[in-house]
């Protein structure tokens, strides 16, 4: 099995870092080296006490050997937080990049928070990981080995106790680490128990107020925080053992060294200095495996950040533009749609056909209506338009042309479109609208939005259209929101409309203004709009009607009012009951 | 204090407030966290005694050379190892009890604090944000909480204990190591001063970062809709670079600190080395006591270091526990009135005098607004979106008090009665349909203490649950999870019915409750209402003129005052803004489709 092969893949994608690795490598020995030779000079102290220019010339090479040891351990900060940093930067930049050029059905698999964790927590991970691994995953084990060598040059005799001393802590810190590892995964479960828990218990804040159930939820919180309780101090007394065993080691060898040393040094094999630097050196081993325990749960959980940003680094795209894609002329499109038995799944294993067999010719400049129910497979229809999905048969034209032979740049520009959830950004109005277009001049995104019946309240506010838009739009309502959106699908100019159910929070009549508005403003622009309101699909030249799938019906409303049941059942629930008096 | 939310990050003073607050709670626990400062003590004394110990060793190898004293020491110092094992693990486990007793106390004071705040508060933020300060903010608790509190303890202890025993073994040669300490407290404190800033420029760099990402990847289809890509990953590169560049300065200077602490040790060894044989030499201290010195040098590195490194861990739990005892701070704004009654039983008479009510002060959303709900009246509200139709909802219940006014039940004034007693009577019906992650037959026994599993079943019979409820895995004991995902948006909805029913509600209030779902789920879920509406006063916020046409009483408001009251037959015979609306539905076409609607009207007339 390779040595952490995902945290390798993500150096590996940061080439040309190669020789300050190595650097931060050097500098990180010759701390060590430097550290390790100080209780050397000490026992020459100890062991030469009669002579004090001896012990000068020692205490200023300690003193010397200290300034260098700090030197070089800087050096090797600098270096390994700049390649770690530098990494988890390019790394996420990267990460960032590929994600941007995913397309609806990759962003179907994922949730905004997994890509966030990834941007953020994953990164985070590596970034330490490195950091991690090149400040002490291979000087600790040197200095370890080099202190180890070293005891054994000097007092041979005494060697086993640092065999004991090694086996003691590996034993010690490796138990822990392990049973640490399991017992987080249990807390880590129960955490996500206390914050779903916390979750529910706000978004449904209306409802334990309403049915008056403060006590009740009091009852279930304290149930799963005293659960929370009890696992999280699972780990936290298996931790609580780590420092005392090794302060314990470190004893039981001073022990060790006493009963069995004492004896050598009155025999004469060993000096007393020596007795001194082996105290010494068994403080930098346990010092550097407590420190090696602690880091290594941290690097394999970078291990397992890194294989999750593998996945998205090596995730595709499943909407790809053609080898050599047709260049199309934007000034010559009519905006001629045609949809040739058209069938299409979201997850191409599944036996669920989104929809099925759909033929339908939609000429330019036609309004099209498209009514159905959730889940009829409407919206889907009309995404395939713009290619936010490939259909899985058959094949849709625009003007002739397979949608998959133009580049989705420039496909994106013919098919303007109003999301079902419209989106804004921080930032100011201004620029919301001009998102898709920034290049229009400001009297036009003035009449887009007018069109969109956006520039009322727009023109209320005290800056105008340069108002600022919180997070996410939050300071709008949902209508105002969904005519910003459409202003902005209206900027784009484009020469195919889609509308998708982008006025279900806009009241009856406000819809029919912008409805009626819109062809002016977009003059000869095939318009496809999605709705659940009947209301709004009278506005259309042509209505069809989806189920489940398929295309039940189309034609005018006088046609379908005859022909079709489930338009006429429909129709009727949302619009009947007017009677003759009302009109008149 | 009611606006905890917008408040910016808590200052240094504030801070010192949140300790003194955290101590109480740490406090709960007093007798251990006594225990546990005791055992930390003797752990770590018997620990440091050890090295002194090794000392003694020394000069009797370089003096009398008693073995049997040797052996002697020898076993002292395994005792005192296991000492050292024993006290200071009991020492930290303590400790650990201590910190997450609190911790579990706090997390249950603020969930129950939280459910008596009033939905001003909830209102104000997305749930999501609340939702993640408030974990974000106990987090920063819990990871000082875990193992720094008592690292920082013990090392503190040892810090002390270690100069100490400098001290005890010859003041002078302590003088001659202490030196570096106060050179090495300037570095520290630089340091600290200098990589606290940078850690606060590394969240406030991360914070721009997070948010521009989330906000771009919530959007991303429009992102992609609109030809963003490059843009927006370009500008993503350019605030990660400028996180990057914080990172770096900012774990830099923090892990300055080894090298500087290591540096300070070894000056320290070289200065007491070459001060201790001098003094060896006029006799003035052992060789133990000298070699015991030196290893004492060594020894407190590893304390000031330990302290350092959970210096930020302090920083951002007291800022975050600020935040914490912030919410505790915010005071519900509906509160019930002292001496506040029950509200009896009552037939759903209600009555809105002159109210007027707004949720900022100055925009009023709710004008003058008078009618009157007889015992089982149905009322439909409509009007334009955003006119303070779902107000009406929020005043009723008194999830907020109204400005001025009254609102009468039975002749009872709302604000004088408790609010609990008040919704008890109210039935809610939203828009969104609102379970738990529990099983089915909880959720309904949700709507009312004590509900019976017969009652249960019963009012889901009626509210048409009870097929597809038996059709579930575990039937009425399935759990529903994320809120009953593995349900259909109808079938949520009628499960919200069914408790609703349970609950037997006098006063009803249905806030757009078929607006997600396709016409024949509507008219299930249609049919399961009329049944909840049966003797009850309620009140439906439309979404579509048809679901309120039958109404009793229409009320249509326009810019929060109720311009038009009457049923459907007379609104529309007044050629009002009820009309207006009702006639924009036909978006013009009306000559087209009049005849249409007439055969339908014939057809349903013919079938009863």
């Amino acid at each position: 099995m390779a040595f952490l092969p995902n945290l390798r893949y993500m150096t590996v994608i940061y080439r040309g870092h190669w020789g300050k690795i190595a650097l931060s490598q050097i500098f990180a020995l010759l701390y060590a080296a430097f550290m390790i030779f100080i209780p050397l000079q000490v026992s020459h102290i100890i062991n030469n006490v009669d002579n004090m220019h001896a012990a000068v010339e020692n205490g200023v090479l300690i003193a010397l050997f200290a300034v260098l040891c700090g030197v070089f351990c800087m050096a090797n900060v600098v270096y390994s937080v700049r390649i770690a940093e530098a990494t988890g930067n390019f790394v996420r930049n990267n990460i960032y990049k590929r994600i941007q050029n995913l397309s609806f059905a990759n962003l179907d698999q994922f949730s905004t928070g997994e890509f966030l964790t990834r941007l953020t927590s994953d990164i985070y991970q590596i970034n330490i990981g490195i950091q991690l691994i090149l400040r002490a995953l291979l000087m600790a084990p040197f200095a370890i080995i080099v202190s180890f060598i070293l005891v054994g040059l000097f007092s041979p005799g005494l060697l086993w106790i640092l065999v004991i001393v090694i086996v003691l802590s590996l034993a010690t810190f490796g138990y822990a680490m392990i049973k640490m590892q399991k017992q987080f995964k249990l807390r880590q479960e129960s955490y996500d128990v206390v914050n779903n828990t916390l979750q529910e218990n706000m978004a449904g804040i209306r409802v334990v107020k309403a049915f008056v159930r403060q006590k009740y939820e009091n009852a279930k919180f304290l149930e799963v925080n005293e659960d929370f309780k009890k696992t999280n101090l699972a780990p936290l007394h298996t931790n609580s053992f780590t420092l005392p065993s090794a302060l314990f080691v470190m004893g039981i060898a001073t022990f060790l060294l006493v009963i069995f040393g004492g004896p050598a040094v009155i025999a004469g094999t060993t000096k007393i200095g020596e007795i001194l630097a082996f105290f010494q050196y068994t403080f930098i081993i346990v010092a550097q495996m407590w420190q090696l325990s602690l880091l290594i749960p941290q690097i394999v959980s970078a291990e397992a950040s890194a294989g999750r940003l593998k996945e998205i680094w090596t995730t595709e795209s499943k909407v790809k533009d053609i080898a050599s894609p047709k260049i199309i002329n934007l000034e010559s499109v009519k905006g001629h749609v045609t949809f040739e038995n058209v069938s299409f799944k979201y997850d191409k294993t599944s036996d669920v056909e989104t929809l099925k067999g759909i033929n339908l010719d939609i000429t330019a400049g036609e309004t099209v209506a498209f009514l159905g129910s959730n889940g009829s497979g409407k919206s889907s229809l009309v995404s395939l338009i713009p290619r936010f999905y490939d259909v899985t048969e058959g094949r849709i034209l625009i003007d002739g042309i397979d949608v998959k032979e133009i580049p989705q740049d420039t496909l994106r520009q013919i098919v303007g479109i109003a999301l079902q959830k419209a989106f804004l950004f921080s930032g100011k109005i201004i620029d919301n609208i001009a998102f898709g277009n920034p290049d229009i001049i400001f009297d036009d995104a003035v009449s887009a939005s007018k069109v969109a019946d956006a520039d009322g309240f727009v023109s209320n506010l005290p800056e105008k259209y340069d108002a600022p838009v919180s997070r996410k739009g939050q300071n709008f309502s949902g209508g105002q929101q969904q005519r910003l959106s459409m202003a902005r699908a209206f900027t784009v100019k484009p020469r195919i409309l889609i509308l998708d159910d982008s006025t279900s929070a806009v009241d009856v009549e406000t819809e029919g203004k912008i409805l009626t508005a819109l062809p002016e403003f977009l003059s000869g622009v095939t318009r496809l709009i999605i709705s659940s309101r009947v209301s709004t699909a009278l506005a259309a030249d042509r209505i069809v009607v989806l189920d489940k799938g398929e295309m039940v019906a189309l034609g005018t409303h006088k046609e379908l009012i005859r022909s079709s049941s489930l338009y006429k059942e429909i129709f009727a629930s949302q619009l009947g009951g007017l009677r003759k008096e009302d009109v008149s | 204090m009611t606006d905890a939310a917008s408040k910016p990050v808590k200052d240094k003073k504030t801070g010192k407030g949140s300790m003194a607050r955290l101590m109480k709670y740490l406090m709960l626990r007093k007798g251990m966290f006594v225990l546990a400062l005791i055992f930390l003590i003797i752990g770590t004394a018997s620990f440091l005694y050890v090295n002194m110990l090794l000392g003694d060793v020394i000069n009797i190898l370089s003096t009398t050379k008693n073995i049997e004293e040797i052996i002697k020491i020898g076993l002292t110092m395994a005792i005192l190892s296991i000492i050292t094992l024993l006290c200071l693990y009991l020492g930290f486990r303590f400790t650990i009890d201590v910190t997450q007793n609190a911790l579990f106390r706090l997390r249950q004071d603020i969930f129950e604090h939280m459910q008596t705040l009033s939905l001003r508060f909830f209102d104000k933020q997305p749930i999501g944000e609340l939702m993640s300060r408030v974990t974000n903010d106990m987090d920063t608790i819990n990871n000082l909480f875990q193992a720094p509190f008592g690292l920082t303890l013990q090392s503190a202890i040892m810090l002390v204990l270690t100069i100490i025993s400098l001290v005890f073994l010859n003041s002078i040669l302590a003088g001659v190591a202490i030196v570096v300490i106060p050179i090495l407290a300037v570095f520290v404190a630089v340091l600290a001063h200098v990589s606290g800033p940078s850690f606060t420029l590394l969240q406030v760099r991360l914070g721009d970062l997070n948010g521009v990402m989330e906000e771009t990847l919530e959007g991303q289809r429009t992102v992609i809709s609109n030809r963003h890509q490059e843009i927006s990953s370009e500008k993503e590169a350019q605030i990660s670079t400028d996180v990057s560049r914080a990172g770096e300065k900012a774990h830099i200077l923090s892990l300055f600190i080894t090298p500087l602490c290591l540096m300070a040790s070894f000056m320290s060894i070289a200065i007491v080395a070459i001060f201790g044989v001098k003094m060896l030499s006029t006799g003035a201290i052992t060789i133990g006591a000298l070699s015991s010195a030196i290893s004492y040098c060594l020894l407190f590195v590893l304390p000031l270091i330990f302290i350092f490194f959970n210096y930020n861990f302090w920083l951002s739990a007291l800022v975050g526990a600020g935040r914490i005892f912030d919410i505790l701070d915010t005071k519900p704004d509906v509160n019930d009135k002292s001496g506040a009654k029950e509200l009896p039983p009552v037939s759903g008479h209600i009555i809105f005098k002159d109210v007027n009510f707004s949720y900022i002060p100055g925009r009023r959303v709710m004008k003058d607004a008078n009618f009157e709900a007889k015992p089982g009246m149905k009322i439909g509200l409509c009007g334009p979106t955003g006119a303070g139709k779902s107000t009406i909802i929020n005043i009723l219940t008194r999830y907020y008090d109204i400005d001025s006014g009254e609102i009468l039940v039975d002749d009872i004034n709302i604000a004088d009665i408790q609010q609990d007693s008040l919704r008890k009577q109210i039935g809610v019906v939203l828009q969104e349909p609102i379970l738990f992650t529990d099983t089915v037959m909880n959720n309904l026994k949700y709507a009312r203490d004590g509900a019976t599993d017969d009652e249960c079943i019963a009012a889901a019979k009626a509210a048409d649950c009870d097929d597809f409820i038996k059709r579930l895995p575990q039937g009425y004991n399935t759990v529903l999870v994320d809120g009953g995902a593995n349900l259909s948006q109808g079938q949520r909805q009628l499960l919200t019915i069914a408790r609703a029913m349970i609950a037997k509600p006098k006063m009803l209030i249905l806030d757009e409750a078929t607006s997600n779902v396709d016409t024949r789920t509507e008219k299930v879920i249609q049919g399961a209402i009329r049944k909840l509406q049966e003797g009850v006063t309620s009140f439906s916020i439309a979404h579509r003129l048809s679901t309120i046409k039958d109404s009793d009483k229409i009320l249509v408001v326009d810019a929060g005052e109720i311009v038009e009251q009457g049923n459907h037959d007379e609104l529309m015979a007044r050629r009002g803004l009820y009309y207006n609306l009702y006639m924009s539905q036909y978006k013009g076409k009306i000559s087209e489709v009049l005849d249409d609607i007439l055969i339908i009207n014939k057809g349903s007339e013919g079938t009863p």
